[in-house]
């Protein structure tokens, strides 16, 4: 997650990169200042690893025998189209939020209103704050038969069903945009932070007109930033769980649901460990291209 | 004869920001020949740089009207406007190679891959970045010089009518800015520009500039030639700004006769140029240390006597100070080691050249 994590903060703490080289007996402290993280990675390895192990094993034996029995169900087809379903929803959602990130997350970067600029960060920041579940019961409550939305779109295309956005891939995309919102705007603004507005004037100066700016100048070098919030949203929306869980009711799932399945209701755990498995590869395979399609490219490098 | 009509016209132009109701530019006129580089000249917050962002288009006059070839621009966006503009921080595009970084306002202007190779490349030669060695490197393998170098060419590779010029050798330290100032002084008279060159460095102005415009508080305060600027100038603030002066006040100040004042200085008869500020402050004289000359003994015309309290050689000249015997002091430069006057008790005698001796007003 390094460069992901870099673009987030690199606005606001650009000192922090050139560290002097740690020397003695101060790599003692440097040790003990990794050992929490490092307690805490330890069992995030511990915990991948006994996924790995029990999606390996019997039902009901998990620790004890040895079966290839859930793989083979995975490629069954029921399954696999999960998954496809899942990778697809998450795919739409990263576009589009991170379509619909980069304006506002342009406007906070040029307002020239410090208020302006609070009050949408608040708004960005403040579903964070508040439970996915939370979010997801607001959602219910507009896209429901009797929601305000499902009556305004009942009313303009003048049917006499009331038109449920409710349990269907639409409810999904939409509640998991707004609620992966937050994770594409940050690493926007603090990337297009790096772009000093004399690029975009000397752009302008030689002859781009604005849209060309923002084509040649502008969106390039955001790109990091962009890349990084698209892969965040995809990754948090493959994994995705209350709000496909409640938006989709039992007609549309996705993967997160079916482990919950699994694990808890079937009692299935080799399966709910195989399917686990896929999203550990996928957020791998994910944050693999991050660094083909995101070339740690910025505006900083230049003074 | 007949003028060219000018390049860039600037017409009773005013900037004033809107909540605090400050006046960055105040009123300003200025005229930019063809083939003329006009330095605007000034401390920082004297406007000038806002100056040049409103003729480039980047910010809007509130009175006035810029003119670019006789014809108002205040309704054209930036880039519109076929200025070139070379910034103080260069604003190279770090995503882009230096090909790329000086092809892009050909790019912008739909030249044809080939017009756009051959220009980029003529024009990499001429402000010395060969082609086949630097063409291909990105920006953050070039030293400031050579970003510098990018900067230019990337402005000037699109044929601006207007060159402007940002302070954009503010960083670079003393030779490469002399020796970039001299080149760039040539690659202008080659092309013929018409350029504005906005710093707060004299020296580079002098050196840079066919004029210079004295800005201060949002005012063009004196324009001329630098030589004369430097020798005449109209007020104290120029006349501190454009380098050493002295200033010393005058016991009585005589009758006139045309622009020549006779006047009294420490007890000896001096002449003045009246510089003819519109002031009733209190009158005083200033010139140049290099306009002092220094002597051991009595000479004739070397009337002001004083005692040498200073000395110091500062590489290629000495830099000296004199009491006079009314208790003002004189600061002095000369390639020579100056009289020190050991023989009579560090007592020296001092000429001040006539011609060039200013009466100003406070």
């Amino acid at each position: 997650m390094t460069s992901i994590a870099d673009n987030m903060i690199a606005a606001d703490l650009p000192a922090i990169r050139a560290s002097p080289k740690v020397q003695g007996a101060s790599q003692w402290k440097v040790a003990a200042l990794l050992f929490p993280a490092s307690l805490l990675i330890g069992l995030l390895l511990v915990c991948s690893l006994a996924v790995l192990r029990i999606s390996f094993g019997e039902r009901h034996a998990e620790w004890s025998e040895w079966s290839l029995g859930s793989y083979q169900a995975l490629l069954d087809g029921y399954y696999l189209r999960i998954l496809a379903d899942t990778i697809w929803l998450a795919l739409l959602s990263a576009v589009a939020t991170t379509m619909l990130s980069f304006p506002i997350a342009l406007f906070m970067t040029r307002t020239a209103s410090q208020a302006a600029r609070r009050l949408v960060l608040i708004c960005i920041l403040l579903p964070m704050l508040v439970s996915v579940l939370v979010q997801s019961f607001g959602w219910m409550a507009i896209l429901g038969p009797s929601g305000f939305l499902s009556q305004a779109l009942g009313f303009l295309t003048n049917s006499e069903r009331p038109v449920s956005l409710l349990f269907n891939r639409t409810g999904i995309l939409l509640g998991l945009i707004q609620t992966a919102a937050p994770l594409a705007v940050l690493p926007i603004v603090a990337s297009l932070r790096t772009i000093p507005i004399q690029l975009e004037e000397a752009a302008a100066v030689l002859g781009a007109s604005r849209w060309r700016v923002y084509r040649h100048i502008i969106l390039p070098l955001a790109w990091p930033g962009i890349a990084s919030g698209a892969i965040l949203v995809f990754g948090f929306n493959t994994g995705a769980f209350v709000v496909p869980l409640l938006l989709g009711g039992m007609k549309v799932t996705t993967i997160a649901v079916v482990i919950r399945d699994q694990m808890g209701a079937i009692l299935n755990w080799p399966m709910g460990a195989t399917l686990s498995l896929m999203l550990i590869l996928l957020a791998l395979g994910v944050q693999a291209m991050h660094r083909i399609i995101a070339p740690g490219r910025t505006a900083r490098r230049v003074g | 004869m007949q003028m060219p009509p000018p390049v860039l016209e600037l017409r009773n132009v005013s900037r004033i920001f809107a909540p605090s109701g400050f006046r960055a530019v105040d009123g300003i006129d200025l005229q930019v020949a063809p083939g003329e580089i006009v330095s605007i000249l000034g401390p920082s917050g004297c406007g000038k740089t806002t100056t040049l962002r409103m003729i480039a288009g980047l910010d809007n006059p509130t009175g006035g009207d810029v003119r670019i070839a006789n014809e108002s621009v205040l309704q054209k966006p930036p880039h519109l406007r076929k200025v070139g503009l070379v910034f103080q921080s260069l604003a190279i595009f770090p995503h882009m190679s230096v090909r790329q970084n000086v092809a892009f306002g050909l790019r912008m202007q739909r030249a044809s891959t080939a017009v756009i190779e051959d220009k980029v490349d003529r024009i990499l030669e001429l402000v010395q970045l060969p082609p086949a060695q630097f063409a291909s490197r990105q920006p953050e393998q070039l030293s400031g010089g050579q970003l510098q170098r990018v900067a230019l060419a990337r402005t000037l590779v699109t044929e601006p009518a207007l060159v402007l010029f940002d302070e954009p050798m503010a960083s670079l330290d003393r030779r490469l800015r002399d020796y970039m100032a001299v080149e760039l002084r040539a690659i202008q008279k080659k092309l013929g520009l018409a350029a504005v060159y906005v710093t707060h460095d004299q020296e580079t102005a002098s050196a840079m500039s066919d004029r210079i415009a004295i800005m201060d508080s949002g005012r063009i305060v004196q324009v001329g030639r630098p030589e004369d600027v430097y020798e005449r100038p109209d007020s104290r603030f120029v006349a501190e700004f454009l380098g050493d002066a002295n200033f010393l006040k005058p016991q009585a100040v005589g009758g006139r006769n045309g622009k020549r004042r006779s006047l009294q200085l420490s007890g000896v008869p001096i002449e003045a140029d009246d510089a003819g500020q519109q002031s009733n402050g209190e009158p005083f004289i200033m010139f140049r240390p290099e306009h002092v000359a220094i002597r051991a003994k009595q000479d004739k015309g070397a009337g002001l006597t004083g005692v040498l309290t200073g000395c110091q050689f500062s590489g290629g000249y000495y830099r000296w100070r004199v009491q006079l015997t009314d208790g003002q002091f004189v600061v002095g430069r000369t390639t020579a080691d100056p009289a020190r006057g050991e023989a009579n008790g560090g007592k020296v005698w001092l000429s001040i050249n006539p011609e060039h001796v200013r009466l100003l007003r406070q």
